[in-house]
């Protein structure tokens, strides 16, 4: 070993413990915890329409009179469960899908409310073209509102089929009613037959019987059973609810608008459908005068 | 007897009255005590916390199971995942940090939001919303919370954000020593 090795393992060392203590070569404290990772998950908002029984509205016939038809639905809230969630149901309107020629939703009339224990609770059908937007209520997930919708035909609406959609729209409310959020949409078709009824046929064979002079003349015309008949005179009905079996008719001045008188026969069928003669009654009290022509 | 064997008696007489004269010295003493010493490390120390999930548009405590396949979010919902965090710094010189490393978020239409707080006034954020802490002094205890905040806005609408996943990966608070 020379004479200059001790001090160069002095140098050595000297360095090496300098190193230990500047720099970056501390050792500080040091601990760390986990936080696990966590997430959510977001559900989704929907529902379907099913119709009740029968998947047909059956014969509309367009008879003043007639009771409407009624068709039950469901609306069943098929979104997933969500522990927030709760919709809206709206019945938002109809749509006439492939009419045949003559059949229009003005032709109809129609109204929405909710099956109840002993029936419908929706009002008398007005017009389907209209205003139909209606709240029927608020369904969580898995649950159903039964619905129901009456249907009318306008009288004198043409035979005529098409495709009745109803559209049910579905808007998410809080569970402490407040509204925004998820909308759904949600429609059902039923098919839709119109038989419509035929106008009576024009009253024929009028034809005066016997007149007395300034106090009446008895008239008559071919009647058909079922029909009804009114006496018109320049538009306005002066005799009504004419049957069969009150012919032939005895008629005064004062039933008929006067002593000079030109008067029509109109029939009317039980759908309310009515036809004018084509032939006219001339009657004059005073001459005295009646023939038809 | 000889000559020799009187010579070796009276050597070790000798000897034997050298020896007995040691303790006979008296010769200046004296002593002083050291009291026993002592120092203590200070701590470092942070450790995980219970955690809650809270439904906030419900105002319910722990009413979120995140582990309940019928807690969806919806529209207008507001979840946090709270957990807190207990730390001590103690040791007269200590500095140090705290500091929140956040795991990987998906979030979709889903918010994810991260709020790191501190009970300790010893212990304040670096800057506003940064979620990380320094300290120049001990501090004792105190505990940080993480608020993890979930949100679908009521305004979500039409079908929107539905059937999403919003998620934060582990993520790590370190406590660090400057000082």
């Amino acid at each position: 070993m020379s004479r200059r090795t001790p001090l160069a393992v002095a140098v050595v060392g000297a360095l090496l413990v300098g190193g230990a203590t500047t720099g970056t070569t501390h050792a500080l404290w040091r601990d760390q915890a986990t936080m696990s990772g966590s997430g959510v998950a977001s559900g989704s908002m929907s529902h379907a329409v099913t119709i009740d029984g029968p998947s047909s509205l059956g014969t509309l016939s367009p008879v003043p009179g007639e009771s409407p038809k009624i068709l039950d639905a469901t609306v069943l809230d098929t979104s997933p469960q969500a522990k927030n969630l709760r919709q809206a149901i709206t019945f938002a309107g109809v749509d006439l899908v492939d009419p045949t020629p003559g059949l229009s939703l003005s032709q109809l009339t129609m109204s929405v409310g909710m099956k109840t224990a002993d029936g419908c609770s929706a009002p008398a059908p007005s017009a389907a073209d209209g205003d139909l937007t209606t709240s029927l209520g608020t369904t969580s997930p898995g649950g159903s509102l039964g619905v129901c919708v009456k249907i009318a035909a306008l009288t004198g609406s043409p035979d005529s089929t098409g495709v009745l959609r109803l559209e049910f729209d579905g808007a998410q409310v809080r569970p402490d009613g407040q509204q925004g959020g998820w909308a759904s949409a949600a429609s059902t078709t039923v098919p839709l037959t119109v038989v419509g009824v035929s106008s009576p046929p024009a009253p024929n064979g009028l034809g005066c019987v016997s007149w007395v002079k300034g106090v009446s003349a008895t008239i008559t015309w071919t009647s058909v059973p079922g029909v009804t008949y009114a006496l018109v005179n320049n538009g306005q009905v002066k005799i009504a609810n004419i049957t069969s079996s009150m012919l032939p008719l005895t008629v005064r001045p004062s039933e008929v608008g006067g002593n000079n008188v030109d008067l029509k026969v109109r029939a009317t069928n039980p759908a309310g459908v009515s036809t004018d003669s084509s032939s006219t009654f001339n009657i004059q009290f005073q001459a005295p005068k009646c023939s038809a022509s | 007897m000889n000559k020799m064997i009187k010579g070796s008696v009276a050597g070790a007489t000798g000897i034997v009255l050298l020896m007995g004269g040691f303790g006979t010295y008296a010769l200046w003493s004296d002593s002083a005590d050291m009291e026993a010493s002592k120092v203590t490390s200070g701590e470092l120390d942070i450790a995980a916390g219970d955690v809650h999930w809270n439904d906030l548009s419900t105002q319910g405590t722990d009413d979120w199971d995140p582990n309940n396949s019928n807690h969806l979010v919806v529209p207008g919902d507001t979840i946090t995942r709270t957990q807190t965090f207990a730390v001590k710094g103690t040791g007269k010189n200590l500095e140090g940090t705290v500091t929140f490393a956040p795991g990987a978020e998906t979030n979709n239409a889903i918010g994810v939001d991260v709020d790191v707080t501190s009970d300790n006034a010893e212990v304040t954020e670096t800057a506003a919303g940064s979620n990380n802490f320094a300290f120049d002094a001990p501090f004792s205890t105190g505990t940080m919370k993480v608020v993890v905040t979930y949100t679908l806005p009521q305004s979500t609408d039409g079908q929107v954000g539905q059937n999403v996943t919003a998620s934060i990966a582990e993520s790590t608070l370190t406590i660090a020593q400057t000082r």
